[in-house]
């Protein structure tokens, strides 16, 4: 929980599965200060290929706790200024397989507008700042 | 000759550079009692790993996990790490 709203971040073995995450959790957090009109969910999955040649998985690497420090001081950057009311991430560690969720964002805001701004700055600034690297497991090489 | 006053950086690898470098840890020898900045520890890394060379100047240097500026200077007893080529999502 952060300030006037709810932050989270978590690293997660392997895949994320549908329904992973704690949004009646963080509904529940904001209690009063709860008027949220949009929830927004983006799912990162694994493609089935990369620079044209066919993948089997990808091998995500974090460096805890810097990750998760990094991915909530991002989330509170943007909290802060787009006013939203809570950002939720998963993000895989270890391998996960083509056609599966590696990472989870997940924003509720009274409005959409400033929900789909702060999703999409979230994931912008992630992926330069958030130590998080995948390495690819080639079709073949599994 | 390896210089006995000379101070020793170990620097954590990650991803695709620890798989470039073929390591987990870089071991780099600092000048003897002299400071080290991030950027100069940065060009370092690029002159002792060349497979790192490409990839070193557009990374960052953390120390116990907080990304530091360029011009700051690193304290060799801490954990250093090389962050770079960053591709989470």
């Amino acid at each position: 929980m952060s300030g006037a709203g709810v932050i989270s971040f978590e690293l997660v073995d392997g895949p994320i599965e549908a329904g992973q995450g704690r949004v009646a959790a963080s509904v529940d957090a904001l209690g009063e200060a709860n008027e949220v009109g949009a929830v927004l969910e983006f799912c990162g999955v694994v493609r089935r290929s990369e620079r044209g040649r066919a993948l089997v998985a990808l091998d995500y690497e974090a460096y805890p706790p810097m990750t998760q420090n990094e991915g909530v001081r991002i989330a509170q950057d943007i909290l802060e200024e787009t006013g939203v009311r809570a950002i939720e991430v998963l993000h895989s560690v270890g391998r996960v397989p083509v056609g599966a969720c590696s990472f989870l964002l997940r924003v509720q805001s009274a409005h959409r507008a400033e929900g789909l701004r702060a999703a999409s700055a979230y994931i912008e600034r992630m992926k330069q700042e958030v130590p998080l690297w995948k390495l690819p497991v080639w079709a073949g090489d599994a | 000759m390896a210089d006995p006053h000379a101070v020793m950086f170990e620097v954590r690898l990650f991803g695709p550079q620890a798989q470039l470098a073929g390591r987990r840890v870089l071991e780099l020898d600092g000048p003897a009692g002299g400071a080290v900045t991030a950027g100069q520890l940065l060009e370092r890394i690029a002159e002792a790993c060349p497979a790192l060379a490409a990839s070193a100047p557009a990374s960052r240097v953390a120390v116990d996990h907080r990304v530091l500026a360029p011009e700051d200077v690193v304290d060799p007893a801490a954990e250093v790490a090389l962050i770079g080529l960053i591709s989470g999502g």
